[in-house]
């Protein structure tokens, strides 16, 4: 009964296996070894372990057997013995061998088990090959943006230089209409410089960022001072609860921390103040951030669009902007490992959530 | 001999930036038309005037150029708008105005709208609107003035 067990095993196990002795002499071969090598039981019967090699390795790969045989011990699947087979037809195809002394036998018999890595290792040399192509043209994509933007900003200069130069020469002779022409080309070429250099920032995010300790109190205040202007115009009140210090890349959670800020100014009620409240919860995995204002709000519908890319919410005659503030928010916090969401009621303020890996 | 509509009694133009409503009156001014040109920045106004303009008069004619990018409320809203209200096809000609790049399928169900008889990609010129006259009015602005 038990043996019957054991040969089933032996015969059905879903690797090849082989029995040889002290000089190489298959003993035994399991169905899945004919089916690998593809040679029937007779042509292996007798024959060494070196009918199963490449003829230029046997050298080396008996020497390593020769090793295995003097000092045996059990050595699992992947340890030290990757050695290349050779089936019948001649394909040559990398194994993975595991072995095994078979204990209480006087001549010395070895169990080993094999397996085929061939189609693994192609998958792998695939995978390798496609990742480095990719990295490779995500660098070419990084690096022509960043060239679009610059040779881009070069047009909208002159642009700009030469109708300030209209503007301020010869303004008293054109007619109401060509002013407003004048007026709006100056105002389109800031808004394509502006858009070139907020895309250019946003490409620039998180390439290669160094992650340190980051005081959370201090890069709020200097959030502060770099908006004091904004803050003093609108009487704009910030207040923030205790703050902890976390870990990661100081120039991208500034930059966040003063896009949810000035944000929360400029979508102020007519009339109001701003109010706006920092806090910071402790979580299992995260740092959960809130920056809650007393602003316009932001309807239901709208609160997930907001943080595509160039999406606004409001004509430019009411709010100016470029649609990537948020967008931006949003590829620091994701670089964070962390998540962000409004909760709003339009009329009624806007609480902005993010989250930030504790790692 | 294929139906035209008399020339519109209005162009509307709803797209959220000025400078665009600028340019698009003054191109369509220079390409000879002389119905009534107004520009809104807003879907929201741009639905007050077509519904009071309507109640007014059932028949008016209305040629309305529709940026379908805009913030907050946009063109397909607007589309929906126009539905909901059961304006008649036959006295709105919506021509889409598009500043980035549609995806087919978009495209697609936009010309599948009865309102709409054209996509083009912004800014107007004088080609644009001589094509629109004569794709979807009495002849083209030179056959008018003859």
């Amino acid at each position: 009964m038990k043996e019957e067990i054991f040969k089933t095993i032996f015969e059905f196990n879903p690797d090849p296996i082989i029995v040889f002795n002290a000089i190489g002499e298959i003993v035994l071969i399991n169905q899945q070894g004919k089916i690998l090598f593809g040679y029937k039981e007779a042509e292996l019967k007798g024959k060494r372990i070196d009918f199963l090699m490449p003829a230029e390795l046997v050298p080396i790969q008996s020497a390593m057997r020769f090793n295995y045989v003097q000092m045996p011990d059990h050595r699992t699947m992947g340890r030290d013995f990757e050695i290349l087979a050779k089936d019948k037809e001649g394909r040559k195809f990398h194994v993975e061998i595991a072995l095994s002394p078979l204990p209480n036998h006087n001549d010395g018999l070895f169990i080993a088990s094999i397996r085929d890595i061939s189609v693994r290792e192609e998958t792998h040399r695939n995978l390798e090959n496609r990742n480095s192509k990719l990295q490779q043209r995500i660098k070419e994509i990084e690096n022509n943006t960043f060239l679009a933007s610059h040779e881009l900003q070069e047009p909208i200069r002159t642009i700009k230089s030469l109708s300030n130069l209209l503007e301020d020469n010869q303004i008293n002779k054109l007619d109401a209409q060509s002013k407003t022409c004048l007026r709006f080309l100056n105002e389109s070429s800031h808004r394509m410089n502006l858009l070139v250099k907020g895309l250019l920032d946003y490409n620039r995010t998180g390439i290669n960022p160094v992650a340190n300790e980051i005081e959370i109190p201090k890069v709020l205040d200097e959030v502060k001072e770099d908006l004091n202007f904004l803050v003093e115009e609108t009487g704009a009140n910030i207040i923030s609860d205790r703050l902890p210090q976390i870990y990661g890349f100081e120039t991208e959670i500034r930059a966040l921390l003063q896009n949810l800020i000035s944000n929360s100014i400029k979508f102020r009620k007519k009339e109001t103040s701003p109010r706006i409240r920092i806090s910071a919860n402790k979580e299992t995995h995260h740092w959960h951030f809130t920056i809650k204002d007393n602003g316009i709000g932001i309807p239901d519908r709208y609160q997930d669009k907001i943080f595509e890319m160039f999406y606004r919410l409001h004509p430019r005659s009411q709010y100016d902007g470029c649609g990537i503030g948020l967008a931006k928010c949003k590829k620091v916090v994701e670089l964070h490992n962390g998540r962000i969401w409004v909760d709003s009621l339009e009329g009624h303020g806007s609480t902005f959530h993010f989250t930030i890996s504790k790692n | 001999m294929e139906y035209f509509k008399p020339k519109p009694d209005y162009v509307i133009l709803v797209d959220d930036c000025i400078a665009t409503n600028f340019l698009h009156q003054l191109t369509i001014m220079s390409s000879g038309h002389h119905s009534e040109i107004l520009a809104f920045e807003t879907v929201h106004e741009g639905m007050e005037f077509l519904e009071s303009k309507f109640s007014q008069q059932k028949d008016s004619s209305i040629l309305l150029f529709l940026d379908i990018n805009m913030p907050g409320l946009n063109g397909w809203d607007f589309l929906a708008e126009c539905k909901n209200d059961g304006f008649d096809p036959e006295n709105l000609v919506i021509i889409i105005l598009t500043a980035a790049a549609m995806n087919k399928d978009d495209e697609n169900l936009l010309l599948e709208n009865p309102f709409v008889k054209g996509i083009l990609p912004k800014p107007l010129d004088v080609d644009m609107i001589e094509n629109i006259w004569a794709n979807n009015f009495s002849g083209s602005f030179q056959a008018q003035i003859k």
